[in-house]
């Protein structure tokens, strides 16, 4: 038997995404081996993140100041508009420091079965923000899934009429490795998407 | 393309057994509840990742035991497949080609496997889906971009039906129906080439096997060209609000099965409809050599049960000195077989 409190960090810890019964546990008994100073930080990293960070009143990305730090950059772009389906996909997208534009966090993607409409995602307050006239270009990113591409053909549908250019990422072969290894999914939908030259 | 070994861990009532096979027909023969049918369940699980036997996978865990396993060794392609299945009671599955975990799209198209047994009849006498099954069999070992497609397309016709029965608005539905079309015209196109080419083939094997003339036809649930598709999806808007379900797209889909110039569906025999069967999944093994240059390998559950003396001597003797069967049977009997796989009365525990 655990004694209560460590039970209940137990308990606590499975609940997150991921972890299991097995890995909250020998997550928490590595809490109990960590300096208090540690655990002191972990609690209050914890409590902060959860007070400080909220969703970007324009954007809608992650952000402890408001409005956040990429939509207040001069240096970027605010004639494009990158839209994503997740904070995460901002990250991503982020890493390759190849998009100088903005970005729009919808919240999701439509998903009939989930329960999911387009009124549940922040389409609303993208088409709000597109109608300040200033954005030329926008760029669906939303994830190469049934539902990611219904969210774009919607999104679509709504923005040109509005005159303003609409694109999809594309779905291509990952960099760096010969056609010979690609997997034939990807190769399949890389050949769908093909272009001319 | 060939199995070379198999090896199981508590998979179903076998604790552990190792196999080998050889080219040509392979017997595995024994008693009533000898594991016969199971061992070509596993063989089938290893080269498709799924059972045709079970709708969920922990029922081929032992019972009493926490994991199931099936490892087998293939040829095809000039090289060898080490392909592994490990099922866990929690309803887990891992699947592993050569040692890397795989998923299931990974795993298709390394061999092809054709399997055959007692629930076939319904193939023919059965509703469409078991028909169309038959066709995205082949046609996903043969293609995983075909599995991808066609997982892909299922699941807009879910979204689509519980929208259609939320009565949701035209604008919100459209979206679906642009997808609906895009995936359903690719399997459309997919299935109605490989029916128009399992055509030639079936009728020349119904004429080996004695079964009278068969001839196969396919009736596409939507048009094979997207505008037209299209249009029928809009024409059906109505009704599909009314029934609260999709109408138009290949999952509608039928494949007419014709003997003698009527519908076998109807009018064929128990021992017919088998013997049909058995010339369409022949018609698939050409079909397959065909794409491949190479023969799948037939898993043959207990064929012959059905049929009559002069059909088991004409489809035996069509399997002699061929490529690889592994036929099922509670006696060798006329099994004109390279090898013969003996399993006991109780599998080994």
């Amino acid at each position: 038997m655990l004694p209560e409190a460590l039970a209940r960090l137990v308990e606590q810890l499975s609940r997150l995404p991921t972890v299991g019964p097995k890995t909250a546990q020998r997550l928490a008994l590595h809490v109990l081996r960590m300096p208090e100073e540690e655990v002191r930080q972990l609690a209050q990293a914890l409590v902060e993140a959860k007070a400080k960070v909220r969703p970007c009143s324009v954007c809608f990305h992650l952000t402890d100041t408001d409005p956040c730090p990429i939509c207040t950059n001069p240096g970027r772009d605010p004639s494009v508009l990158c839209v994503v389906e997740d904070s995460r996909d901002v990250l991503a997208i982020e890493r390759a420091r190849e998009f100088r534009g903005r970005y729009h966090v919808l919240g999701g993607a439509i998903s009939p079965l989930d329960g999911v409409g387009p009124e549940d995602l922040r389409i609303r307050e993208l088409l709000e923000r597109l109608r300040g006239g200033q954005i030329r270009e926008v760029i669906v990113a939303t994830n190469p899934r049934v539902e990611g591409d219904a969210t774009a053909l919607y999104l679509a549908r709504l923005i040109r009429p509005l005159g303003i250019r609409v694109t999809r990422l594309a779905h291509g072969l990952p960099v760096g490795g010969d056609l010979e290894y690609a997997d034939e999914v990807t190769l399949a939908r890389a050949l769908e998407g093909r272009r001319d030259l | 393309m060939r199995v070379r070994s198999v090896f199981l861990m508590h998979f179903r009532n076998h604790g552990r057994l190792e196999v080998e096979f050889r080219a040509g027909v392979n017997a595995v023969v024994g008693p009533n509840g000898a594991g016969k049918t199971t061992l070509l369940e596993a063989i089938d699980l290893a080269a498709t990742g799924r059972s045709h036997r079970v709708r969920r996978d922990v029922e081929v865990v032992q019972f009493g035991a926490d994991w199931a396993l099936v490892r087998a060794g293939f040829e095809g392609a000039g090289r060898e497949h080490r392909l592994e299945v490990r099922v866990e009671r929690s309803g887990l599955k891992h699947l592993r080609a050569d040692g890397v975990p795989t998923s299931r799209t990974g795993l298709l198209g390394r061999v092809v496997v054709l399997w055959s047994g007692p629930q076939d009849t319904h193939v023919v006498g059965g509703p469409a889906a078991e028909r169309r099954r038959l066709l995205d069999g082949v046609l996903c070992q043969l293609s995983p971009a075909y599995y991808d497609t066609l997982l892909r397309y299922h699941r807009v016709v879910r979204h689509r039906n519980r929208l259609l029965r939320a009565r949701a608005p035209a604008s919100v539905l459209d979206v679906w129906d642009e997808q609906l079309v895009q995936l359903g015209c690719r399997l459309v196109e997919r299935r109605a080439e490989l029916v128009a080419r399992l055509a030639e083939h079936v009728g020349s094997w119904a004429d080996r096997l004695g079964c009278g003339e068969v001839a196969v036809a396919y009736v596409p649930g939507c048009a094979g060209e997207a505008a037209a598709a299209r249009e029928q999806v809009a024409r059906c808007r109505r009704e599909e609000y009314r029934r609260g379900k999709t109408l138009v797209g290949p999952h509608r889909d039928e494949l007419r099965i014709l003997l003698n110039g009527c519908e076998a569906k109807v009018f064929a025999s128990r021992g017919q409809q088998r013997a049909v069967v058995l010339a369409l999944r022949l018609g698939q093994r050409e079909v397959v050599r065909e794409e491949l240059g190479e023969d799948p390998v037939l898993l043959f559950d207990d064929v012959v049960a059905d049929l009559d003396r002069e059909r088991t001597r004409r489809l035996l003797r069509s399997l002699e000195g061929g490529p690889q069967v592994l036929a099922t049977a509670t006696d060798r009997g006329e099994l004109p077989c390279e090898q013969v796989v003996a399993l006991a009365g109780r599998a080994e525990g």
